[in-house]
């Protein structure tokens, strides 16, 4: 297992990305803490595979007033990957205008494709803006004979479908890893 | 069009999770002619258009379709695609990500590979001026295709990918639900113009409303998986005023 352990200072902004693209089996544990007032923080991942297995722990607490934090998991999982993501995030008594929120959203391309997201918040201050979601959708046969009626093969509307649900998204990442993104997604 | 071809479907029959749909179809669709197909629910209308472009759960269980030289009854429905034969769903797909301009250039490079005065520049003020003649906002040319559109928004975005295209043959299936008469005009346009270009087309409708707009050439009545009436535009008419019960 892997863990990011990330301090976020007064003031500061982070980024915190995480990819993976289904080479090799990967646990990923994140751990953000904001304890310093004015502090904001994207958690980033996005995942692509077509076998292999990808777990994803984020914990994201927010213990300082005017604390700001974004986790966004997005993935697409082909043939036998299986991807879990477990999200927490937590805002203390005494954060007060902490503003948070937590999604995930996975699209499934195959039939052996797995994808589990159990988002949890804990909130113990009244002052605070908070939200979740999950989506775990699959690419049906209707979705991919309407493609194929304009004349793109199972492959090439598979990887239609990849690119547009990504794509918009990797612009988020930073430089590194957008270009590690976009590189693997040109080779579809 | 240099070559003509023809739509040939002998003896079809089709069943649909294992239910038999379509009991011997036979139908002969000369390159640029227009045919309408008429019937009540559930005489699987649907069902054929779907079966021409070979749906998965359609399956063929005796008989042929051929379109010219190609025998679509045993490709892929891709390959019937870039063959030019195309569908205008009953019920298109929304495609999360995909605005149909990514659509459809990605798609006219699957059709224009070996078309060197092909410029994507040109194609994409098609899909512009195609848009602007469907009264069809710039806004839907960019948004993920279908998703959150209205009955009548998705009609118009099918009779727009059909027309930019390079088809032969296309199938509408029920393209006058959900349209209002000012949209149902605009549509009739361009399948006019479709016909113009010497495509083949064949109508699949429960109404004869749209036939106020378009020539055909043939109407059949469809009833239990059966061609069981054909005749000219004055069949469809009759229809209208007296209901199927004079021919089922």
């Amino acid at each position: 297992m892997e863990t990011i352990d990330v301090h976020v200072g007064v003031d500061e902004k982070r980024i915190v990305p995480i990819v993976w693209l289904g080479r090799g089996d990967r646990h990923v544990k994140a751990r953000i803490l904001m304890d310093a007032p004015g502090g904001s923080v994207k958690v980033l991942c996005i995942f692509f595979a077509k076998k292999g297995m990808f777990k994803l722990e984020t914990e994201v607490i927010h213990d300082a007033p005017n604390t700001f934090s974004r986790t966004l998991v997005k993935g697409v999982l082909d043939g036998d990957a299986v991807a879990n993501y477990e999200g927490l995030v937590v805002i203390k008594k005494g954060a007060k205008n902490a503003d948070a929120d937590l999604n995930e959203h996975a699209i499934l391309l195959s039939q052996g494709a797995r994808a589990g997201a159990i988002p949890r918040l804990e909130v113990l201050e009244n002052e605070v803006k908070a939200g979740h979601g999950a989506t775990v959708g699959k690419v049906g046969e209707e979705e991919l004979f309407y493609l194929a009626t304009r004349g793109l093969s199972r492959k090439e509307a598979k990887k239609m479908i990849v690119r547009g649900f990504l794509e918009s998204f990797v612009d988020e990442f930073p430089p590194a890893e957008s270009k590690e993104i976009r590189s693997a997604l040109l080779k579809l | 069009m240099n070559i003509m071809s023809t739509l040939t479907i002998k003896n079809l029959h089709v069943t649909l999770e294992a239910k038999p749909i379509l009991n011997g179809i036979n139908l002969i669709l000369p390159q640029g002619k227009t045919h309408v197909i008429m019937g009540p629910n559930g005489s699987g209308k649907s069902t054929l258009g779907n079966t021409i472009l070979r749906h998965p759960s359609c399956k063929i269980a005796r008989g042929t379709i051929a379109f010219g030289k190609n025998k679509l009854s045993s490709m892929k429905t891709d390959e019937i695609a870039r063959a030019g034969v195309l569908l205008a769903l009953q019920h298109p797909q929304a495609v999360s990500g995909v605005s149909v301009t990514n659509l459809l250039t990605i798609a006219i490079r699957k059709f224009s590979v070996k078309r060197k005065d092909f410029k994507m520049a040109h194609f994409r003020n098609d899909i512009k001026e195609t848009a602007k003649a469907l009264h069809i906002q710039d806004e839907f040319l960019s948004r993920s295709l279908n998703d959150g559109f209205s009955g009548g928004e998705k009609k118009k975005m099918e009779i727009l990918q059909l027309s930019l295209l390079p088809a032969k043959c296309v199938i509408i299936d029920e393209i006058d639900s959900g349209l209002d008469i000012d949209a149902l005009k605009l549509v009739a346009k361009q399948i006019t113009k479709l016909r113009a270009r010497g495509v083949s087309i064949i109508i699949i409708t429960h109404y004869n409303r749209i036939l106020r707009w378009i020539k055909a050439d043939r109407v059949h009545i469809l009833h239990k998986g059966k061609i069981i009436k054909s005749g000219t535009q004055a069949l469809a008419k009759d229809i209208e005023k007296n209901g199927y019960s004079d021919y089922i």
